[in-house]
């Protein structure tokens, strides 16, 4: 079983690569060859022509020439065509001028028609003369082949005749008013066409051995350029979920690699982040319940141990629903900023005065001040300043600052709120005359969790809220504060 | 009478604490913060404080630290709500620990080994 394993993996990239690569390498090639093939074979046959065409101008000149010097009959001709095709004949004529004789018979000697096939044909198409290789079935498949007697045109054709392709010229012979003929050429294609097959099955055979040869270097290529992809593995392999804290090393990477390893890097950082982000809320979140439900077990514990009178039961059940309800509150707004953080669709917006708005708030508050002998002022100028907003959450965001205002403001205080729109904004004022805020955790007091102190109730979550509910709201709170002086938070909403 | 100093910023489980202290005979101080533990450190012999780790300002295991920098000898039981195991990798070193929600019997037992060592207690022993 062990060879299975180094068999290549179909679905892997390195055989993806190689496979790639042949391919490519094979279509080029078959296109490449198969584009020199044609190009071959039409010069070669394009060489054929012209030799063919070359033979019968020269046959047509032998005759011609005989004709000039010794006249144009029909028994001169003949002869004038055997003589030159195929080297016999006995000359009807006495040569007036031997030395024309020698030089006429010295020039047929030297035409070389060798294994060309000829025929000397009327224009009724009866062969007069041919060569001795020209024989039937092929010579009735030249006569077929015969142009119009009136053609002028050197004509050419392709013939097949038991598995051989022969090309042939038909050439006119035209001699001053004498009845017209025809000089067929013929000659076998065989020659080119062997070569050019021969070419093509070297290459036909060549192209497999080629392709299987560079899909073994493109895997070996493949393998070189996935090494990294391996190295990032194994390192990424080490790091665990228990311990996020290490990295890739990029420093050993190709350029397009270090990209990849940066990019995996950075998520690890991301997920690092997120999961110290969840460890730390989820300690506050159990810090946050354990804290009432400690409370309750031990006063319930208490009061159980013996008998006590009617009063201490009931401080123990009151101190129990004040806890209970301090962890239902604690679960509220952390369901709440859950939604705020991952379902701002819950957000319905409408137009609405916000002047309108806040007089229900400000009435509020006041009942809520009233228990504290806490003055509550409100400055608001007349008229309508219309925001767009989501009523119920923005209540809960003044009623937040308010109650947090209130907390923090000793008995007889004042809480003063100034409402105005500037520079195409709208700003809102609480400014309270609490114990103030420490200017080192002015920064902090919008964190999930964080209190000033535990003196006074609270989750550590309604200022977050706040500013969360505000953030969704384009808006944003401020903070400024005097220790012992007060404490004044500045909401801030884009107008339309 | 043995004297305890309580740190604890949250102001219920404080008092319930201190209420439960006193009642079984103990002396308690008790603290919400770092600046007036010190106060009660400097003037007063302890011998045993109990620390709370989740406290405004200073952290408990920066009190740890000056405590045990002060007097070496002096006994620390940490009492939060935090985990046993958790309490301990935080603050090595302290004479006890205490999870908020293991109940007052424990609370009381773990009191009583801090400043009694080797003397058996059960629930039943405190009259409270």
């Amino acid at each position: 079983m062990k060879f299975l394993k180094s068999l290549p993996k179909f679905n892997s990239l390195k055989f993806e690569i190689s496979i790639l690569y042949a391919f490519l390498l094979g279509f080029i090639l078959i296109i490449f060859s198969g584009v020199f093939y044609i190009i071959l074979f039409y010069s070669f046959n394009s060489e054929l022509d012209n030799e063919l065409k070359v033979k019968a101008q020269e046959i047509n000149q032998s005759i011609r020439a005989y004709l000039d010097i010794q006249g144009n009959d029909s028994s001169g001709l003949l002869f004038a065509a055997q003589k030159t095709i195929t080297g016999e004949g006995k000359d009807p004529k006495q040569w007036w001028n031997r030395i024309n004789e020698r030089r006429w018979l010295k020039r047929v000697r030297q035409l070389d028609f060798n294994g060309k096939y000829i025929n000397f044909v009327s224009s009724a198409g009866e062969s007069l003369i041919r060569s001795g290789n020209l024989r039937q079935p092929l010579l009735s498949n030249f006569l077929k082949e015969i142009p119009s007697p009136k053609s002028k045109k050197i004509s050419l054709k392709n013939i097949a005749v038991d598995h051989h392709r022969i090309r042939l010229v038909n050439f006119p012979f035209i001699y001053k008013t004498s009845p017209r003929y025809f000089i067929q050429v013929g000659g076998l294609q065989k020659p080119a066409t062997q070569l050019l097959q021969n070419w093509l099955y070297s290459i036909a055979l060549s192209i497999p051995l080629i392709l299987i040869l560079t899909s073994f270097v493109g895997r070996l290529f493949a393998a070189r350029i996935l090494d990294p992809v391996q190295k990032i593995t194994v390192a990424a392999q080490k790091i665990m979920y228990e311990d996020l804290s290490s990295r890739v090393q990029a420093n050993y990477f190709d350029e397009e690699m270090k990209g990849l390893v940066e990019a995996f890097n950075d998520m690890i950082s991301r997920l690092e982040q997120s999961f110290n982000h969840i460890e730390d809320f989820s300690s506050h979140v159990a810090h946050e319940l354990k804290t009432p439900l400690a409370i309750i077990r031990g006063e319930a514990e208490l009061a159980l141990r013996k008998d006590r009178d009617i009063q201490e039961y009931k401080r123990v059940i009151k101190i129990n629903l004040q806890e209970s309800a301090r962890m239902v509150k604690t679960i509220e707004d952390l369901l709440l900023l859950a939604k705020l953080d991952y379902q701002p669709e819950i957000f319905k917006f409408e137009s609405m005065d916000f002047i309108d708005f806040f007089k229900e708030i400000y009435e509020q508050s006041r009942i809520f001040a009233y228990e504290k002998n806490i003055t509550v002022n409100l400055h608001a100028p007349a008229g309508i300043i219309e925001i767009n907003a989501d009523q119920l959450h923005l209540r809960r965001l003044f009623f937040n600052l308010i109650d947090n205002a209130l907390k923090f403001t000793p008995d007889h205080g004042r809480m003063d709120i100034v409402i105005k729109s500037e520079h195409k904004k709208l700003v809102i004022l609480i400014t309270d005359t609490g114990k103030g805020i420490d200017p080192e955790n002015l920064l902090k007091i919008f964190e999930r969790f964080f209190r000033a102190g535990y003196e006074e109730p609270g989750s550590g979550l309604g200022l977050n809220i706040a500013q969360s509910i505000a953030r969704i709201h384009k808006g944003e709170i401020q903070v400024t504060s005097q220790l012992n002086k007060g404490t004044t938070f500045k909401v801030i909403f884009p107008l339309a | 009478m043995k004297k305890i100093l309580l740190i604890e910023d949250e102001k219920a489980i404080r008092e319930m604490y201190a209420r439960l202290l006193r009642s079984v005979g103990w002396r308690v101080v008790d603290v919400s913060d770092a600046g007036e533990a010190t106060n009660v450190l400097i003037r007063k012999e302890l011998d045993l404080v109990l620390l709370d780790i989740n406290i405004p300002q200073i952290d408990g295991r920066k009190i740890f630290d000056v405590i045990k920098e002060y007097d070496p000898d002096l006994k620390i039981m940490i009492c939060s709500v935090y985990s046993i195991d958790k309490q301990k990798q935080m603050i090595p070193g302290a004479v006890d620990y205490y999870d908020k929600s293991q109940g007052s019997f424990v609370f009381l037992t773990k009191v009583h080994h801090a400043l009694v060592p080797g003397e058996e207690v059960t629930s039943d022993s405190f009259d409270v």
